[in-house]
């Protein structure tokens, strides 16, 4: 094919298919970035009246969609090789792997298993024979105590 | 390679070509420690290695030489902390993680897939130079008084309650892990990109395979230990709480993210050692090798399943039960690619015209107690034998057969085989095969006995046993076998370096072995190859019966 | 395929200082430009897988404690400005579009619309970082930091669990701060592009691969903050904390 790596330049490019892009293309994207960044904070700001998840969630629906439209899109994924798009795939592919440490948390609310039983308020994940008045999530946990954080000296 | 047609079409110049390998190719200092050369790296690499090797190596014998008398020789509570600590560190960061891919991987991986460097040489040698600073911060902090943490770290201890030099050997093992990343994104871009044409990935050899597994798990894991560790030191620097009990954090979730890594990182260790291991096997079998498929893909398999296992390590760290119950399920399915590794070794040599050179004895030597290591494995993933398990000498002489028996022994094997072709010089058969034998015997009498003392209920780390003396004779067995194994590993260092000059001259194929990196001379120009190999055939077209054929002509010949 | 038909040009004679190049910017041990690029490609997508993965486990640790502590969390996060947060975002989003931009310019060799576009993204960072400065000393001014001064002003936290407000800081600190890294990187690594397109070094004048590995990783730096600005700045108030709101706050 090419007889020179100049040459192999010119054509570099017709292989990929990395055609110039109309300058459309990534002002629309910016724009959809945009209106899904006002978009979030308009979901911020509106009262969903007790349903906090429903925020949390539409939160983080639109930041999945504003970053794929920044890999597809700005970072040329679209046009990318398949080689190109497995790695660039490859580490959002990962994190869920990684996520399963969280199962673990949630396992352990099911845990009948007195004797691994940590006491005292500070344990982070308290398993659920704790004694009934203690729900981790109740607004007691909220406490006005002005507890010193540090009940050693450092 | 029968196959490789190395045919020049139209080179450059027709100029006739300068007797110089990579070794003679600039003398200086700076022809050194500027090098983008991927051989050149490789050797500087082996240098760094065997230097933290001698140090990890020299901590291991303080230990071993504490343990004798019940009631400990030489050092204090807190010295021996700091030794075993310091041996761990020394040895898993800065030993085993790069041992075979940044010196055999760096060296042979351009050259068996026909290639003239890495992809990326500057980031290479930018690999070798973190991995040194971040040597260099772990010894300042050795120095410095010490860590005793152990190698894991483990929050709180590390957090908040150490007063040793943890942060500096922290940020040391954090510059060593990108010097990992580094080459494992090196191998990933050269075997997908600069395979030699004809080079397809079924003709592969298996040693790039492996080192391909592993350069996966490098750039999926090394990051999370990394960060992992940085917040350790943010937490002892900044306060910030991050795995601090009193503050609402959570220190298992520290072994969670250090295990993420940690325990994908044995397979960092092993997973180069089956490459150098099917090279072996192949080679002294004389015999092509059995199920390729099944090694090539068992490697992956590992690779993937490595990462889905991490909560084995953490059956009694408060880990809900019902995950323990799901790993430990996960690590006997692990357990299925390393044996599918194993039987077709097995296999391989099965009817193979066996040569007993000293690689093929470390090889064996490698399947027989990596083995040992594996099946004893099993035992640490069953949750109810575990728990009578932990934290004993059983579990250091399972890790111990696993780490120095795979991935050392096969360390010294690919470091015999390979020798001729980094050196140009062929060292001392004889030597080098009854040393093999001294490394073999050495490492079951040291290991072999912490065992049965572990499963007798040995605890690990205790600098001292005077409450149970009856395990004397076993610490004896076990500090006798690790003199053995001490000197199993210095005579190496003598040998080999004496054949670097007074060794005879190897020619470019002094085993007989097949690979694109034999068709080269020994050593190799520092391109690797004059022109671009062309590849038309698998790598391991061994043809045991033409040879068996040869060899009687030649023995009927003599008798005549 | 290309690389039968143009062999090695290498013979051994590779001294320190003529390895880099051979014709053309194709480093030596490159059969061609397009193999070369792709490899860069390639390459630089592993680099921010190990970046995704770096990222993503303080992303783990942030995840776990917000689900257990989101009340506590919720009256510390009240503390942060969302619309310093909402400018700095919007910022890094221009800035992105910038860099998108240089690489549409670099394509199409037009050294001076690089240069500019180039410029931009460097203001914008700039202004990041200043508005970072300002968010930073303001947290420092009230003692919202970790450390044993954090107690000092405990009122203003309206009743969060100190503790647990710490652990927010500093997962705060840590997150926004590692990211604040990745910009100065990001800064340096630009400066030194435009340094080159300025002196039209050929290596990025007559291939826009470069100019595309610094924007891959500027669209990344882009990419955490499009996390980091939900999750720090726009937590919604918690159903415990729903009913007993004391006005004022998120709503």
């Amino acid at each position: 094919m090419a007889s020179s790596p100049l040459q192999a330049a010119a054509h570099a490019h017709g292989d990929h298919g990395h055609h110039v892009q109309p300058l459309s293309f990534y002002f629309k994207t910016g724009a959809v970035l945009t209106v899904g960044m006002i978009l979030t904070i308009a979901a911020y700001k509106y009262n969903w009246g007790g349903t906090y998840i429903i925020a949390n969630v539409i939160a983080l629906t639109i930041a999945f969609v504003k970053a794929g439209f920044v890999v597809w899109n700005f970072m040329h994924v679209k046009f990318a090789s398949t080689l190109g798009k497995m790695f660039a795939f490859l580490g959002f592919l990962w994190l869920p792997v990684l996520m399963v440490i969280l199962v673990d948390y949630g396992f352990r609310n099911h845990e009948q298993s007195p004797s691994f039983q940590l006491n005292g308020e500070e344990t982070a994940f308290p398993r659920q024979l704790k004694s009934k008045d203690h729900q981790p999530n109740s607004p007691n946990s909220v406490n006005t105590q002005n507890r010193t954080p540090y009940g050693r000296a450092f | 390679m029968s196959t490789t047609v190395t045919t020049p079409i139209g080179g450059l110049d027709g100029s006739p070509k300068v007797e110089q390998n990579y070794l003679t190719n600039g003398h200086t200092l700076k022809s050194w420690l500027l090098t983008t050369d991927h051989k050149r790296i490789a050797i500087l690499y082996l240098i760094s290695i065997t230097f933290f090797f001698g140090l990890g190596g020299a901590f291991a014998g303080l230990i071993r030489y504490e343990l004798i008398a019940p009631a400990g020789n030489v050092l204090e509570s807190e010295t021996y902390n700091k030794v075993f600590s310091a041996h761990g560190i020394i040895m898993v960061f800065l030993f085993l993680v790069a041992v075979i891919p940044a010196t055999l991987g760096n060296f042979l991986l351009p050259m068996m897939i026909g290639a003239r460097d890495l992809a990326f040489p500057r980031l290479n040698l930018l690999s070798w130079y973190l991995f040194n600073a971040g040597g260099a911060l772990v010894l300042a902090a050795l120095v410095n008084g010490g860590v005793d943490t152990g190698w894991t770290f483990y929050t709180p201890y590390s957090s908040l309650y150490s007063n040793t030099n943890v942060s500096l050997a922290i940020t040391g093992i954090f510059l060593a892990g990108f010097a990992s990343i580094t080459t494992g994104m090196n191998f990933i871009v050269t075997v997908h990109k600069m395979r030699a044409p004809g080079m397809t990935w079924f003709r592969l050899p298996l040693f790039v395979w492996a080192n391909y597994a592993t350069a996966v798990v490098m750039i999926l894991g090394t990051p999370v230990v990394a960060i992992t560790l940085l917040c350790v030191v943010f937490e002892r620097t900044f306060k910030l709480p991050i795995f601090s009990p009193e503050l609402g954090g959570d220190p298992v979730l520290f072994q969670h993210l250090f295990w993420f890594y940690s325990h994908p990182a044995v397979y960092i260790m092993i997973l180069p050692a089956f490459g150098v291991i099917s090279e072996l096997i192949t080679n002294f079998s004389r015999k092509r090798v059995f199920g390729y498929h099944f090694i090539a893909f068992s490697s992956l398999a590992i690779a993937f399943l490595g990462f889905l296992v991490w909560g084995h390590h953490m059956f009694v760290s408060s880990q809900s039960m019902y995950q323990s119950i799901v790993f430990s399920l996960i690590t006997y399915l692990l357990a299925v690619p390393s044996a599918i590794k194993i039987f077709n070794w097995t296999a391989t040599m099965y009817k193979g015209n066996i040569r007993l050179d000293a690689p093929m004895i470390y090889a064996i030597a490698f399947m027989g107690l990596f083995t040992v290591g594996g099946v004893t494995g099993l035992h640490l993933a069953t949750v109810s034998t575990d728990i009578h398990l932990t934290a004993t000498y059983f579990i250091v002489a399972h890790f111990h057969y696993v780490m120095v028996g795979g991935t050392i022994t096969a360390f010294l094997g690919g470091l015999h085989f390979w020798w001729p072709k980094m050196t140009g010089r062929l060292y001392n058969e004889s030597v080098a095969k009854w040393n093999a034998v001294l490394v073999f015997v050495g490492f079951n009498l040291t290991f072999f006995p912490q065992f049965v003392m572990g499963f007798m209920g040995m605890p690990r780390r205790y600098h001292y046993y005077y409450f149970a003396p009856e395990f004397q004779p076993y610490h004896l067995m076990s500090s006798a076998g690790a003199t053995a194994l001490g000197l199993g590993f210095a005579v190496p260092i003598f040998y080999l370096v004496k054949s670097l000059f007074t060794g005879e001259k190897a020619g470019a194929n002094p085993w007989g072995a097949h690979g694109l990196e034999w068709e080269t001379q020994s050593p190799p120009i520092t391109v690797n190859f004059e022109t671009v190999p062309i590849v038309t055939d698998e790598v391991y077209d061994f043809d045991p019966v033409g040879e068996h054929e040869e060899l009687m002509a030649k023995l009927a010949g003599a008798k005549s | 395929m290309a690389s039968i038909t143009h062999p090695g040009h290498g013979d051994g004679h590779h001294g320190a200082h003529d390895e880099h190049h051979g014709p053309g910017g194709v480093f030596h041990q490159y059969i061609d430009l397009e193999q070369q690029n792709d490899s860069y490609i390639v390459g630089m997508w592993t680099f921010l897988v190990t970046e995704v993965m770096f990222f993503g486990a303080l992303f783990l640790i942030y995840g776990l404690y917000r689900y257990a502590y989101s009340q506590d969390w919720f009256l510390a996060h009240e503390h942060l400005d969302y619309v310093m947060g909402g400018v700095n975002t919007f910022n890094l989003l221009v800035s992105s579009l910038f860099m998108a931009l240089a690489v549409r310019a670099a394509q199409l060799k037009d050294r001076k619309v690089v240069l500019r576009l180039l410029g931009g993204v460097m203001v914008c960072a700039a202004i990041f970082m200043v508005i970072k400065y300002f968010e930073y000393t303001g947290k420092f001014h009230e003692n919202l930091y970790p450390g044993p001064t954090f107690t000092k002003n405990a009122e203003i936290l309206h009743g969060a669990n100190l503790n647990k407000a710490q652990m927010f800081f500093g997962l705060y600190f840590a997150m926004t701060g590692l990211h604040g890294v990745h910009v100065v990187v990001g800064m340096l690594i630009i400066g030194k592009l435009m340094h080159m397109w300025w002196k039209k070094n050929p290596m990025v004048t007559e291939d826009y691969i470069p100019t595309e590995l610094v924007g891959l990783y500027w669209h990344f730096v882009d990419l955490v903050w499009i996390f980091l600005y939900p999750l720090f700045y726009l937590m919604p108030r918690p159903d415990a904390l729903a009913a007993h709101a004391s006005g004022g706050g998120g709503h």
